[in-house]
């Protein structure tokens, strides 16, 4: 399965943006690849790190099979890991 | 090519027969000139930030001539969303810079001539607006940075353009022929002309029915013949031509600049020409590019005020002093007027309004507010991070002395703030208070926020004729129930 990356700007981030998808990437069971993701290419997961509450990463133009996670401050990891692990088990 | 890497810029500029001059020389190599390339390195960071996906969110937009992806300096903004994000990308650049990366000048003229060359072809029945829009095509396909020139030198402020005792104190139409025109005067405080690979040229204020000839806009490439720049001096410039002076320069890798610019005859072909001689369509021209710059500093400064806080706490840590209370209020004190003037500058973009062209322009009345605002908090924030500072700041040795094996380890010892901290970091962050606020990094972060994008009456004359005083007038009367029929 493969999981695109989208990130916010990047203009006020209260978190480590990079450092929470090297976590995602470190903390996976090898049933999921990441990448970041780019228009035209297809994913099965689309994880969009925001650096804040605002949430203002724009993704529409990116290609998913409806599955979204955001993340928006550090403590959105472990639930979020485990999102993506059910949308695997789900599809 | 939708958008230039940082190597392709940098590479394209060394293309560039620029003339610029500078202690009196004609500069042999600008790119890597030393006083120069800090701010070189300014502008490759709108290139270098575009290619990274952690950035591109705001750094790229979709661009509504070609549907190609483009760089966001040279959008067009389609919606009040793009205009936040504008915003949002400034401060990201300030950022990363704690300098003026110079490239909005040029994103607010080409969204200022969209809409204007359409409201002056509606009125005329010119073709300005296609003229524009295929130039703005090529600026979008080739990922060029252009520098903004709206500021002529003025003279007699008391006079009009016309009424001057030497005519070329505005910029001018000095001859006109079948294929375009020849025009002659002088841009001053030219940001980012020397980074830049074309230059817009726009009136300076609102014209007279007599000042047909100083009412032209224009763009040409900046190494056209007859165009020269002299480089504007910096408050301690020549530390950048320093040996050994890493920390004592501040900002080593980034800076900003500005030029004055002649243009003596330069020819201008017709489809380079987007208003000529519409004397009524100057003033909204300049109240556009106007209103967005002053949307700018709302993002830009921020930026760079985000880097001075920060430089603050980390002298306060460093000193020993950040537990005590009044520097922790004072760093409240930055920050609450920092993101004011980032709320003005998202404000008014959210309230921004489609014009008839089909681009997006702010509320005018929030962007001189925030403009307003600029030329007064950055000098607050700045005295609050010299007060934290402390004197030192200004006083403390070269860093050729801290290398000095005589004298060096006498800095090292009574240089010393709090024992785990090595005195040379705490010089470095010194230096960078400096820099912002009273160095090279101080005519972008001080005197560029008073004058830059209009002085404060510029400011305080748009805020009197946008701030709707008489339905203020009627919401007092109606409260206090006053019927004025009644005398």
């Amino acid at each position: 399965m493969k999981a695109g990356i989208k990130y916010c700007g990047g203009c006020n981030p209260k978190y480590d943006r990079a450092g929470m998808v090297r976590r995602l990437t470190a903390t996976g069971d090898k049933t999921y690849t990441v990448e970041t993701a780019r228009e035209g290419k297809d994913y099965d997961v689309l994880v969009v790190i925001c650096g804040c509450s605002s949430r203002c990463a724009d993704y529409s133009r990116l290609k998913h099979k409806g599955a979204v996670i955001i993340i928006a401050r550090e403590d959105d990891f472990s639930a979020a890991y485990e999102e993506l692990i059910k949308k695997i088990e789900d599809q | 090519m939708a958008l230039m890497t940082r190597d392709q810029y940098v590479e394209s500029l060394r293309k560039l027969d620029l003339k610029v001059y500078m202690f009196g020389e004609l500069v042999q190599n600008t790119v890597d000139h030393p006083i120069i390339r800090p701010s070189m390195n300014s502008v490759s960071m709108t290139y270098a930030f575009a290619e990274n996906p952690e950035y591109e969110d705001l750094m790229t937009a979709t661009s509504n001539l070609t549907g190609e992806k483009i760089n966001r300096f040279t959008h067009l903004h389609q919606s009040t969303d793009d205009l936040r994000k504008k915003v949002k990308m400034l401060r990201l650049l300030g950022q990363n810079t704690a300098a003026c990366f110079q490239r909005c000048v040029g994103m607010d003229a080409g969204n200022a001539l969209f809409s204007t060359t359409f409201d002056a072809d509606k009125a005329y029945g010119t073709n300005y607006h296609q003229n524009f829009r295929k130039y703005w095509e090529f600026v979008q396909k080739n990922d060029l940075t252009v520098d903004g020139a709206m500021t002529d030198p003025k003279g007699d402020r008391g006079l009009s353009p016309s009424q001057q005792a030497d005519k070329d104190l505005y910029l001018r139409i000095v001859e006109r022929r079948p294929d375009g025109v020849v025009v002659k005067g002088a841009k001053v405080h030219q940001t980012g002309m020397v980074n830049s690979h074309e230059v817009i040229v726009m009136p300076t204020i609102a014209m007279r029915p007599e000042d047909k000839d100083w009412t032209i806009a224009f763009a040409v490439p900046t190494d056209t013949d007859g165009i020269f720049m002299i480089y504007g001096r910096q408050s301690c410039d020549t530390r950048k031509l320093e040996e050994g002076a890493d920390i004592d320069v501040g900002n080593k890798n980034f800076g900003g600049h500005e030029a004055l610019v002649i243009f003596d005859n330069v020819f201008v072909p017709n489809e380079r020409i987007f208003l000529n001689g519409e004397t009524d369509y100057a003033g909204e021209l300049v109240e556009r590019f106007a209103g967005y710059h002053r949307q700018s500093y709302g993002g830009c400064k921020v930026g760079v005020g985000d880097v001075l806080i920060g430089a603050a706490a980390l002298a306060a840590d460093y000193n020993g002093a950040a537990k005590a209370s009044h520097i922790k209020d004072k760093l409240i004190e930055m920050t609450h007027l920092n993101e004011t003037l980032y709320s003005c500058g998202i404000a008014c973009s959210a309230e921004g309004y489609p014009t008839e062209a089909g681009n997006y322009q702010i509320d005018l009345l929030l962007a001189n507010v925030c403009k307003q605002n600029v030329t007064r908090f950055p000098y607050e924030i700045a005295r609050l991070a010299e007060d934290i500072a402390g004197g030192i700041m200004v006083t403390m040795p070269s860093e050729q002395d801290f290398r000095d094996p005589k004298v060096g380890p006498y800095i090292e010892k009574y240089l010393k703030g709090v024992a785990t901290v090595s005195t040379e970091n705490r010089m470095r962050i010194l230096r960078l208070i400096e820099n912002l606020t009273l160095g090279t990094a101080a005519v972008g972060y001080r005197t560029e926020s008073m004058h830059g994008a209009g002085s404060p009456q510029a400011q305080r004359i748009m805020i009197a004729r946008q701030g709707n005083l008489a339905h203020k007038k009627e919401l007092a009367k109606a409260i206090a129930r006053i019927d004025e029929s009644k005398i």
